[in-house]
């Protein structure tokens, strides 16, 4: 049954890269093996039906709406507005405010597909307009969009929770400092840049200058607020939180802003079925193969494999990141999150590491894979945007992976930096 | 065909906007319930759940709609055309296989959960599954759509806008 399965992961391997849509062969690869190994059929649509069925899954999509609603609602623009105003008087004030802005949309918004399409959009055309080269505009929007997925809420760290069975709550909290240090150390990073290449530079706005931006964002800064608020103190679930929030942005953009009316709903709400869809259809395929994988018993040959080179916690951490990163380099994360899972997680858990911390390691490894070439859904979605060939775009990306792999590295090391807000605030 | 496409198209469009309309407020009457009159309802995040299972088989056939899934297309191309048509042909009857698969297993165990009940309401769990078949049936639908755009003749083509 095992031989059975590594062909057919070998096929699927190829197939993957023959153009159809990665979903399809991850759902083929499953129901070939329940077929062939004689299992009923039922299992096909059991796991594909069981991958989606959890209430802690209906945030995705009210995060997703979220997004929309935000943007085009105009609070995302005043986000950025606010963010600018905030940098312009330091080195490169554009790119700073690039990702001043990334972080505090990604306490709204938990993809970073999301942040690089949204935000993202805003970013690129600012940065241009002041004389920026695209790539340099592009790939910072692309490696502060991975600060998204990181700080809560968070899409990716919403299905982990689910399928390795931690604390959504949890990671959320988890994800909170390494979030900021991703930014911290993308700045450092960008100064050193800005000085090199001379960006741009406004004067200081002054204190009422600041004031002003602030109350001008007011309300858009507050959605962040109030989902942080209403998940720290346990009043809500992340779902519940999400659809609060949804409302509250719903709310802003029909009388407040009044950027938005309630004609625009139905469009919105499709869009963001379809989104929906694009990532369930590979969530739930990935579920299904991953049944496949449990059956031929390969997370077992594999978690043995590894503990029989190493049981110790760093070396197994260093190994996880060298794998998810190459992996994150040629998968889709989502697809690769639901296939390691129930390989990577159970070891992690043998070997005494806290579920929290390999969480949130796991899934910024994902994230970087997200802006890794050839396969980087992030890049791919920036170099539309900003309209620069996807090598080109590659190319640039680079010097920005630095000081995300350095927070990665960090991260890893020393768990304070991700178990200390959960267990200061959850216990 | 195309009225009828578009007709069903329209048909599951309103569907999915009712479904996820109907989760969002199930969502936050929960809230306002719970916090508000201190009343919460029993049964609202199991529809919730349920409705989400609904609206995640719909998305998926309104991104099949669009092409809007992910794939990776960097070998492909980069391939001479007749083979990427070919390639092209390939995958399109493996998903017309697919959908034929989900839509039958899918039919299958909502028929098994015909006497089988919800945990906080009396209404039948098959309704849950019920998506499942309609999904499979709205993925051969694109599939075959798609071998049609593909196999007409390329002057054809050219007309469209």
């Amino acid at each position: 049954m095992s031989e059975a399965m590594l062909v057919i992961l070998a096929l699927w391997f190829f197939a993957l890269f023959l153009g159809p849509p990665i979903w399809l062969t991850m759902a083929l690869a499953g129901s070939i093996f329940v077929l062939h190994q004689g299992f009923p059929g039922v299992v096909i649509a059991q796991q594909e039906v069981g991958a989606v069925n959890s209430f802690t899954f209906v945030a995705a999509p009210l995060f997703i709406l979220m997004g929309n609603i935000m943007n085009s609602a105009g609070i995302t623009r005043r986000i950025f507005d606010f963010a600018a105003a905030c940098t312009a008087w330091m080195k490169g004030g554009l790119a700073q405010a690039n990702i001043v802005g990334s972080v505090i949309f990604a306490g709204t918004s938990g993809s970073a597909i999301a942040d690089a399409g949204g935000i993202g959009t805003l970013e690129i055309k600012a940065m241009q307009d002041e004389g920026y080269d695209v790539e340099t505009a592009a790939a910072i929007t692309a490696a502060s969009a991975t600060i998204g997925p990181i700080i809560p809420p968070s899409i990716p760290m919403i299905i982990y929770g689910v399928y390795a069975e931690v604390s959504v709550g949890g990671l959320f909290l988890g994800g909170v400092v390494p979030g900021l240090l991703m930014a911290l150390a993308l700045m450092v990073l960008v100064r050193i840049v800005a000085v090199r290449k001379g960006f741009p530079v406004h004067p200081f706005p002054g204190f009422a200058g600041l004031w002003q931006a602030f109350c001008d964002a007011f309300f858009a800064l507050m959605t962040p607020v109030i989902l942080f608020a209403g998940m720290l103190s346990g009043i809500f679930t992340p779902t519940e939180a999400a659809a609060i929030a949804t409302l509250y942005a719903l709310i802003l953009g029909l009388f407040v802003y009044r950027d938005f009316s309630l004609r625009d709903l139905p469009r919105l709400v499709l869009e963001t079925v379809e989104t929906t869809g694009v990532v369930v259809a590979l969530v739930m395929a990935a579920k299904l193969l991953a049944w496949c994988l449990a059956i031929a018993r390969i997370p077992q040959f594999a978690g043995e494999w590894i503990t029989s080179l190493t049981v110790n916690p760093l070396v197994y951490f260093l190994i996880v990141n060298i794998l998810l990163l190459i992996v994150g380099c040629f998968m889709e994360a989502l697809a690769a999150m639901l296939i390691l899972v129930p390989i990577l997680v159970p070891v992690a858990m043998k070997l005494g590491i806290d579920p929290v911390q390999f969480g949130v390691v796991f899934v910024l490894n994902l994230m970087i894979g997200t802006i890794t070439p050839p396969v980087g859904v992030v890049l791919y979605v920036v170099s539309n945007i900003a309209r620069v060939p996807f090598e080109r775009m590659s190319r640039a990306i680079w010097p920005y992976l630095i000081p995300l792999l350095a927070v990665l590295a960090a991260i890893s090391l020393w768990p304070p930096l991700t178990t200390w807000l959960p267990g200061l605030i959850l216990r | 065909m195309t009225a009828l496409t578009r007709a069903i198209e329209r048909l599951l469009d309103g569907l999915a906007t009712l479904a996820f309309l109907t989760m969002f407020a199930l969502v936050v009457a929960q809230v306002v319930l719970r916090y508000v009159f201190n009343n919460p309802l029993v049964w609202s995040d199991e529809i919730a759940q349920y409705l989400f299972v609904w609206v995640a088989f719909l998305g998926i056939l309104r991104a099949s709609r669009h092409r809007t899934h992910i794939a990776i297309t960097a070998v492909v191309d980069r391939l001479p055309p007749l083979a990427a048509r070919g390639l092209a042909l390939f995958w399109l009857l493996a998903m017309a296989i697919f959908a034929v698969l989900l839509g039958w297993y899918g039919f299958v165990i909502a028929r098994q959960n015909m006497t089988v009940m919800m945990t906080s309401l009396p209404l039948p769990y098959w309704l849950v599954y019920a998506i499942v078949p309609v999904a499979g049936s709205g993925l051969l639908l694109y599939a075959v759509r798609d071998i049609a755009t593909l196999l007409r003749p390329a002057g054809a083509e050219r007309r469209q806008p």
